[in-house]
């Protein structure tokens, strides 16, 4: 029957096929940034494509604005401790979210929804009156509190939809066979949705690193994030330095996505196909 | 053999109400104490501003007179639907794409590390400058095929509707393509191909079975994508080019310029009003789908 | 089934864990708050182009006076006082912030003593800051509007405001949107240039309804104005006349008009809740000084407001601003500007908004 036949032994090419369609929807969603990354090669203090020469100069500015590089690394901070805290918050949750009796689904379901709902901008502004008043509004801890907020309900459809997969008897029977109720969990439960917490710490990071109106409304001076600075760069330059600056993200990007591939395996992270061999 | 069987047994998530309800208020009570710090409080204080008599900083009293502005005015309104409508135009578009990307994509997995790794890369660029980059692509696009002569006109999609819904899809695609993807990810797609050997129906294959284990991604996905579709302000600012107005928008320039915050406060809580329903009628009927076991 | 931990999994997520707790601990909270007395104002400024201005200059003061100058740029200003007072010691602020800000509260009047050049700044920018004897801000520099067209995509020499109207323009020309000023302003060209006088606002705006066939969009960002005309995308902008030079060698014609303009002026401006007010009346005078004001036109593109200031050549290639047009310059209510600006911008919105 095929269902029994050994996965591993199937021919290879099958393994290899490549959806047409996925690979044009890729790149088409790629093409706004080839333009940015080209724009940012026009000698010319203009944003243009195609671009009318060829210039790294731009590079080189977007290297030594000062602002950049400190927000650049603000951003990452930030961003780091969004995903620690956000996936201390939400696991948990997550796990009381699909175990747990209606009245703690529907308390979380609400919780997570309306955060969700609210128009970023208004987040932001309840979120610095009520900081000011506790003197929290020009810190760090004020940008990451704000962070988690706004990637937590993604994150917990993402673990919900982890651990929607995950088989509550397994643990049940771990538990059977003497393990304590944690230790079932961590080695039954956690390894299965390892992908899903990846998942779910991605999603934070990005949600955190390129957030613009929280950081906006609780940035101090001197301590602002790397979307913030430019957007402001913006707002008064036609030049093509930011476009320079977004090209060298994209790149460390992709070669940190593609670090990620080697080591952990990106297909794991959206608990794709990976997991089907028994 | 049942098409149902597709799945694997596993797949099987626990019926409600198991595990103790202690157990859970004690997991979840950090993010609940942290939603109430953080969201609750903040709410709850920009309802009081939206009730104040006037629109100076700190005023107080209690009128409902910036909620009847709201609707009473055509402008308004027109925003409300302009926002509704290019957020259910926005969630069609990218679910139906989202779904087929993320079957393909679970179909034949060639090179699959690179998409994904591609398909999150645009995330880490700034949101403007992605617009700007998609503006400049609209412009040389519209210029070749003037060249070529095949139109005579620009196509007219920057600055207009389209426009805006071509740039959220954008947007929004590798949110809602990674969750179907994960959803689909139970598919055991060696069963698949089999049933469609043995001579089932492709499409029946596709409606009965992918279909179903996809609902709670399309749910998740379509829920973030309905509320940042419907909550962004700078994408209808940048791609609208100011011919079509949104209510994120209107609560952007009453604070800015205006400095108007208890009428930016009631623009704010009606809109959140209006997106919570069709939001928790949608996280309810996704929920019902991955709690009832198979 | 189950998905075992694999060491490589245990690897990058010990990584990932490590990298972050090590980050997070490595940086403290900066204190940013400065207090009252110490050798450091903050200031709240614009980005990019003033940025980079100001971080130019500001070495030279902070020279002088051994005072140093934090340099924060954004915009939206007004509300950002309104919500955090006492953050900023100084907030640059165009007319109708500032005069908005002096209504609100949020800033002290301008002790014009203690401003030693107070006498000698344009006379229209001095007294455009001024209301019932109160200054909101001291001017800077000043940016007049005006319009840049290619000349390769209009049949015609443009000359007049009148000519933004033409049916040639169909669909060619792009405007600043409210709420900012840039678009707005055109309620007060069409007032002059079609109605019967520099107050019939109605005149105005019913010619602002006639130039809507015209627009092809509205730019919040005033480089996206610029950059579209240099993508070839749109014919005609109107916007600070200042930007168009650089754009000359790419066929693009500046025009002020003769009949006058309208005109945006930079603003150093006092917070009621600052902590340093002495040191940032230094600064005050410090930018006003003939040399600074020289560089301050030189870097950012704008015109200085001390008439004492001469401008070597190669600045005032840069600039629009000659004495001629500053001459002509419409003079405006900046308090009256202000007051109207909610209800414009509605208005706006309901002409160009669908």
């Amino acid at each position: 029957m095929a269902a029994t036949v050994d996965t591993r032994r199937r021919p290879r090419r099958q393994r290899q096929k490549v959806s047409v369609f996925t690979l044009m929807m890729t790149i088409l969603l790629l093409l706004p940034l080839v333009v940015v990354a080209f724009a940012s090669l026009n000698p010319d203090p203009y944003l243009l494509f195609p671009p009318e020469g060829f210039s790294l100069r731009w590079f080189g500015d977007a290297l030594a604005y000062p602002s950049f590089r400190t927000s650049l690394t603000l951003s990452l901070r930030i961003a780091l401790i969004v995903v620690v805290v956000g996936l201390l918050i939400t696991v948990p949750a997550a796990v009381a979210l699909t175990r747990g009796t209606g009245r703690v689904r529907r308390t979380i379901q609400l919780a997570t929804a309306t955060p969700l709902v609210t128009p970023d901008i208004l987040l932001a502004l309840g979120l610095l009156i009520m900081l000011s008043q506790l003197a929290l509004a020009n810190s760090v801890l004020g940008l990451v509190l704000g962070h988690v907020l706004v990637g937590l309900p993604i994150a917990i459809q993402v673990l919900v939809a982890g651990l929607a997969g995950v088989d509550p008897n397994l643990e049940h029977a771990a538990a059977t066979l003497g393990a304590s109720k944690i230790r079932a969990f961590l080695t039954v439960t956690l390894p299965s949705i390892l992908p899903a917490i990846g998942s779910a710490a991605v999603f934070l990071f990005i949600f955190s690193f390129d957030n613009v109106s929280i950081s906006l409304f609780l940035s101090a001076p001197g301590q602002t994030t790397l979307p913030i600075t430019l957007f402001q760069y913006l707002e008064n330059n036609a030049d093509p330095t930011v476009a320079a600056m977004s090209t060298i993200l994209v790149v460390v990007g992709i070669a940190a996505a593609l670090v990620l591939g080697r080591l952990g395996g990106l297909g794991q992270l959206a608990g794709g196909a990976g997991r089907r061999r028994r | 053999m049942t098409l149902t069987a597709a799945t694997r047994p596993e797949g099987r998530a626990a019926p409600p109400g198991d595990g103790s309800a202690r157990g859970g208020w004690l997991l979840s009570a950090p993010l609940l104490l942290f939603t109430a710090f953080m969201f609750v409080y903040p709410a709850v204080s920009v309802i009081r501003t939206s009730l104040a008599e006037s629109n100076a900083l700190d005023a107080g009293g209690f009128t409902l007179r910036h909620y009847v502005d709201f609707f009473s005015d055509e402008l308004y309104v027109k925003a409300l639907t302009n926002t509704l409508s290019i957020a259910v135009l926005t969630v069609l578009v990218t679910g139906v794409l989202g779904l087929v990307y993320a079957y393909q994509l679970t179909m034949r997995p060639g090179l699959r590390q690179l998409q994904l790794a591609l398909l999150l890369t645009p995330l880490l660029v700034n949101g403007v400058v992605r617009i700007f980059g998609l503006q400049l692509g609209l412009i040389s696009v519209d210029d070749l095929l003037g060249r070529l002569g095949l139109t005579d006109s620009p196509l007219g999609l920057n600055y207009s509707f389209t426009g805006i819904v071509i740039a959220l899809v954008m947007f929004q695609f590798p949110f809602m393509a990674m969750a179907i993807y994960a959803s689909l990810s139970r598919l055991d797609t060696s069963l698949v191909e089999a049933a469609q050997t043995l001579g089932a129906n492709r499409f029946s294959v596709l409606l009965r079975v992918v279909f179903p284990l996809a609902v709670p991604g399309l749910v998740a996905g379509g829920v973030l994508t309905f509320a940042a579709a419907a909550g962004t302000f700078i994408v209808p600012a940048m791609m609208g080019g100011g011919r079509v107005n949104t209510v994120p928008q209107m609560i952007y320039t009453s604070v800015s310029q205006s400095q108007l915050w208890a009428t930016a406060s009631a623009f704010a809580v009606i809109l959140v009003v209006v997106l919570v329903i069709p939001i928790m009628l949608g996280s309810h009927f996704g929920n019902r789908s991955t709690a009832g076991g198979r | 089934m189950t998905t075992t931990l694999s060491r490589r999994g245990l690897l990058s997520l010990g990584v990932g864990i490590g990298a972050g707790t090590l980050l997070a601990a490595c940086g403290g909270d900066g204190d940013t708050t400065a207090g009252a007395g110490s050798t450091r104002i903050v200031a709240r400024c614009w980005g990019g182009v003033w940025e980079t201005a100001l971080r130019k200059i500001c070495p030279d003061f902070t020279a002088r006076s051994g005072v140093e100058v934090l340099n924060d740029p954004g915009s939206d200003t007004v509300p950002l006082l309104q919500q955090k007072p006492g953050q900023y010691d100084l907030a640059w602020l165009i007319g109708n912030e500032a005069a908005r800000g002096l209504t609100a509260g949020v800033l002290d009047p301008v002790d014009t003593s203690r401003i030693e050049k107070w006498d000698s700044l344009v006379k229209r920018l001095a007294d455009g800051q001024t209301n019932g004897g109160k200054v909101s801000g001291v001017p800077i520099s000043y940016t007049a509007s005006g319009i840049l067209y290619k000349t390769d995509k209009v049949p015609f020499r443009i000359t007049s405001w009148e000519d933004l109207w033409r049916p040639e323009l169909k669909g060619q020309v792009a405007l600043q949107n409210a709420p900012s000023i840039g678009g707005l302003f055109l309620v007060f060209t069409g007032a002059r240039v079609f109605g019967s006088g520099p107050t019939d606002y109605e005149a105005g705006w019913k010619a602002v309804e006639r130039l809507k066939d015209n627009v092809q969009f509205l730019f919040n960002t005033s480089t996206d104005g610029v950059n579209k005309l240099a993508a070839g995308s749109v014919a005609a902008v109107v916007t600070i006349a200042d930007q168009g030079i650089p754009l000359k060698s790419r066929g693009v014609e500046t025009v002020v008009p003769a009949e006058g303009s309208t005109w945006s002026v930079q603003n150093i401006t006092i917070p009621a809740a600052a902590k340093n007010k002495d040191r940032v009346y230094d600064f005050i005078n410090f930018m006003l000084s003939d040399e600074t004001q020289v560089k301050w036109a030189r870097e950012g593109k704008a015109a200085p407001a001390s008439t004492t200031a001469t401008l070597p050549s190669d600045v005032t290639a840069n600039l629009v601003e000659t004495p001629q047009i500053a001459e002509n310059l419409w003079p405006i209510d900046w308090y009256e500007f202000g007051e109207n600006i909610p209800e414009w911008t509605t208005r706006w919105q309901r002409i160009f908004g669908s």
